[in-house]
């Protein structure tokens, strides 16, 4: 009975990445604590409703002025309805929203962007491909009293997306390229040209997605900088003993699981604003979240202590 | 007549077809290889080289099946292709052998470039001797930490590599190998003991077991992970939930001795990496949880900067018995003592925190004629240990002159110029010329001009010819061209207090310029306060700084405007060098 149990219990787990995987730290160099991946508590309810907004913690560096600042706040992300692997093809519309202001309150962020997402899903060889066309982007700068205002008739987003289902493991790969054109009221014009690729993972037990962007900043008059970052976010289950310490209970102890997650950017200024010392021209940024922990149920008719193989053999059958 | 004409046309033809002017690569099929094609006379074979010799045109590998195999081949006449490992993708293919093909194909190379342990795909004639060859190698990538680098007399270099499992890799890496940092093409010599690097290993099967590698390129992290300060304090507790260390009664060790205390400090801890020692012994995290929380002892922590935070990678319980000496020279050094020149013997181990340039270092990393700030415990042992570099300016220096005449964008001259040491200027006759471009720095007193090297002119209104500028130059390149005043007194002192723009120094001694020699000025020791414009100069450690990154405890050497004594010890500074 007991087997049965944790037989089903590790088949659910093993089918829980369902959704799209990509962009949960948007797709503009900002990072995100990335969407957590569920308790096993939570993957056994039978009327589990779908989430369908995502509010998460957010940080974005802006280059614009020529200097990196970093701007916190949240990005609400809505993926959209799952793909329909049965029918082979379609479409969803997916949305982000970030908005965010840097410590001094001088650098501010408001922007929206909805694509609409084609994909074909290939049941032979189980590869999913999807291209995404902006549907609205409407996009606002505030940096050191200017304001920059999109302007969403000139600028243009490309964005696709190749999606391998292995057993167990899904990995995807992407590339990004957008011109952002704002105007800064005087008539000035900044273009900022970013392209790069999209590598991530999903599994039961961890995901991972990182950005590399390359990123071109023309602000006109033959002027410009230029700029190298790397996003990343990993959300992983950890997994780890504990004992107990009454005497007076049924069990020695018992495994935890530990769900954290966590955005990384390190960023590198090739060309940035002249007055820039040389350690400011490079650096980290994260977002964290607060971990999950779970208890896990544990076995009480094993008797394996001492053996030398004793965590392994645990850890296999929790 | 007719068929003489066809003849003699068919010779010419054919002795003109055998002259081909590309030598690799045929243009066009004679009758022979034609017929050869034609009838598949030609054989293909892939394998791995376990031998090739060019000179004597021979080339030994092993086929698919085991077997080892010797074949020929004709030096001048035989096509080699090998992929380079820059290059994403074959863009020409097999189009460059069949057809006329004049581009630039990367992939073309000499069959010098075929060495042991390559995969190679070989083309026979009928003769069996090869005609083409087309390699590739397998590459790997590696994260590790450079434990040791050294450079050895002739033109190669050997490495040793500890990646974050432990396991050690030893290569030997040619001067030629590409190295970048921060994106940036840069030399060899950049790599230091302590820094963590991706290499590109391209791995040579050349049988069981035996494996070859050899590093193809190698990338240095950009200072991502680099010790931004020690800590003392005393462990609270250990959060194995969010992976913190909470420590309590902290103090960050500065230039002289520890500093401020602080009553809480949570540091990020890494569970898998980090390394902690109990007077010696290394224990384990549950052990520190368990029984060395609120000891009596003082934790000496090493903490990364890394990801945006701080990271505890190194911890060292001692007894509470603890020294901090003066930062004083290394004499002597070899594996577990250290000699200082100040008398006192030290006891190195594993579990001693050494730290040079701000990276976590071996103790055989300590040389002798470092400068070394040691903490010791009870019976001499060092508990940390931290290495400061002899480098003031460096390659820095600073003149002054008149400018004789500029050339737009590109370099301007002195007339005569003046080169700061210490602090006096030192007068040169001679003309002095600088270059520049868009990385100069151009400071007046109102701060940084926009764009100064396109009003740097010498002509128009603006005119800079016959203005005196103060430069600070790497050999001929101007770093910085600054417009401040002539400032020729001098004072030296130690910092304790940064408040802004201004710094307050103590144990002051200024240049008496009757006497020419440095007299103490204030036997109480008031101290002077040095105020900087925004046109000052401050050089720590050969490089530029801010204000804010002067630093309690650093010794200054500073050209003032005023003397000391006439303005009751508050003068504005231009031009500050950190002596330690």
């Amino acid at each position: 009975m007991r087997k049965i149990f944790v037989l089903g219990l590790s088949f659910m787990l093993m089918t829980s990445s369902v959704y799209a995987a990509e962009g949960e730290m948007g797709y503009f160099g900002g990072i995100s604590s990335g969407i957590k991946l569920k308790t096993s508590t939570a993957l056994a309810q039978t009327n589990a409703k779908k989430v369908s907004k995502y509010t998460l913690p957010y940080k974005e560096n802006v280059y614009i002025s020529g200097k990196a600042e970093t701007i916190e706040g949240t990005i609400e992300i809505k993926p959209g309805k799952d793909m329909d692997k049965e029918a082979g093809v379609g479409s969803y519309t997916e949305s982000y929203v970030m908005r965010g202001q840097n410590a001094t309150n001088t650098t501010k962020i408001t922007r929206s962007i909805t694509f609409e997402t084609q994909y074909v899903y290939d049941a032979t060889s189980k590869q999913a491909r999807k291209v995404s066309t902006v549907k609205k982007w409407n996009e606002t700068v505030i940096v050191n009293g200017t304001t920059y205002k999109l302007d969403s008739d000139k600028s243009s987003y490309t964005k696709s997306i190749l999606e391998d289902y292995t057993p167990g493991v899904l990995y995807y790969r992407g590339d990004v390229q957008y011109d952002a054109v704002y105007a800064s009221g005087n008539d000035a014009e900044i273009t900022v040209s970013v392209f790069g690729p999209i590598y991530g993972y999903e599994q039961a037990f961890a995901k991972s997605e990182t950005q590399k962007r390359t990123i071109t900043i023309d602000i006109g008059d033959g002027e410009g900088y230029s700029i190298e970052e790397t996003p990343t976010y990993t959300v992983h289950r950890d997994i780890h003993y504990d004992k107990n310490e009454p005497t007076a209970i049924s069990m020695s102890g018992n495994y935890k699981e530990i769900i954290r997650n966590e955005g990384v950017l390190s960023y590198n200024i090739l060309q940035g604003s002249p007055e820039l010392y040389d350690d400011e021209l490079s650096g980290m940024v994260s977002v964290e979240n607060t971990p999950t922990i779970e208890q896990l149920s544990v076995l009480t008719n094993l008797n394996l202590q001492g053996h030398p193989a004793e965590t392994q053999i645990k850890k296999c059958i929790v | 007549m007719k068929k003489r004409w066809f003849i003699m046309g068919s010779i010419i033809l054919a002795t003109s077809m055998s002259f081909s002017t590309i030598a690799s690569v045929p243009v066009y099929y004679d009758q022979q290889e034609y017929m050869d094609a034609l009838y598949d006379n030609y054989s293909e074979e892939r394998g791995i080289v376990i031998e090739n010799n060019p000179q004597l045109g021979y080339i030994t590998y092993r086929n698919g099946n085991g077997a080892t195999i010797t074949r020929n081949y004709y030096t001048n006449e035989i096509s080699v292709e090998k992929q380079p490992y820059y290059e994403t993708e074959d863009k020409i293919g097999y189009l460059d052998e069949i057809f006329p093909y004049f581009k630039y194909d990367a992939r073309d190379t000499t069959i010098g470039s075929i060495k042991a342990g390559d995969c190679i795909y070989i083309r026979m004639d009928k003769d069996k001797y090869i005609t083409y060859i087309s390699a590739y190698n397998d590459y790997m990538m590696r994260y590790a930490k450079v434990n040791t680098f050294n450079f050895n007399s002739d033109d190669k270099t050997n490495i040793i590599l500890e990646d974050e499992k432990g396991n050690i890799y030893s290569y030997d890496l040619e001067l030629s190998t590409p190295v970048s940092k921060g994106g940036v093409p840069c030399s060899i010599s950049t790599i230091k003991p302590g820094d963590w690097v991706k290499v590109l290993i391209s791995q040579k099967i050349l049988g069981e077991g035996i494996i070859e590698e050899s590093i193809e390129e190698v990338v240095v992290d950009n200072d991502t992970r680099v010790i931004s300060s020690l800590y003392k304090g005393q462990v609270t507790s250990i959060d194995k939930y969010k992976d913190l260390l909470n420590l309590k009664n902290v103090q960050s060790l500065g230039k002289l001795n520890w500093g401020k205390y602080n009553s809480l400090l949570r540091l990020n801890i890494n569970p898998q990496n980090i390394k902690s020692y109990l007077i010696g012994n290394q224990v384990s995290l549950d052990y520190i949880s368990r029984n060395l929380r609120n000891a009596e002892g003082y934790t000496y922590v090493a903490a990364e900067n890394y990801k945006g935070k701080e990271y505890a990678v190194k911890l060292n319980f001692q007894s509470k018995l603890q020294n901090t000496l003066q930062p004083s020279t290394v004499i002597y050094a070899s594996s577990g003592i250290v000699k200082l020149l100040s008398g006192e013997n030290l006891y190195v181990a594993e579990d001693a925190i050494i730290v040079r340039d701000n990276k976590l270092v071996e103790s055989h990393n300590i040389m002798v004629g470092d400068v070394l700030q040691a903490v010791v415990t009870g019976e001499n042992k060092l508990a940390v240990g931290k290495i400061s570099s002899d480098v003031t300016t460096a390659s820095l220096e600073v003149f002054r002159g008149r400018i004789k005449k500029i050339k737009d964008s590109e370099e301007f001259q002195f007339e005569t110029f003046s080169l700061l040491d210490g602090h006096q200027w030192y007068y040169h006759p001679t003309p002095r010329t600088f270059s520049i471009d868009l990385d100069t720095k151009f400071y007046n007193e109102s701060g940084y001009v926009q764009g100064g090297i396109e009003k740097f002119l010498s002509y128009g209104e603006d005119s800079e010819v016959g203005n005196v500028y103060t430069v600070v130059a790497v050999g001929d390149k101007a770093y910085m061209v600054v417009k401040m005043p002539y400032v020729t007194n001098a004072a030296k002192g130690q910092v304790y207090k940064v408040e802004g723009n201004s710094v307050g120094i103590k144990d002051v001694y200024y240049y008496h310029k009757s006497q020419k020699k440095w007299v103490e000025y204030s036997k109480k020791n008031l101290g002077a306060t040095i105020n900087l414009g925004v046109n000052s100069v401050v050089i720590k450690n050969g490089k530029v700084i801010p204000v804010s990154k002067l630093e309690k405890g650093d010794i200054i050497s500073t050209m003032i405007s005023t003397n000391l004594k006439d303005t009751a010890g508050i003068a504005d500074g231009y031009i500050i060098v950190v002596e330690n």
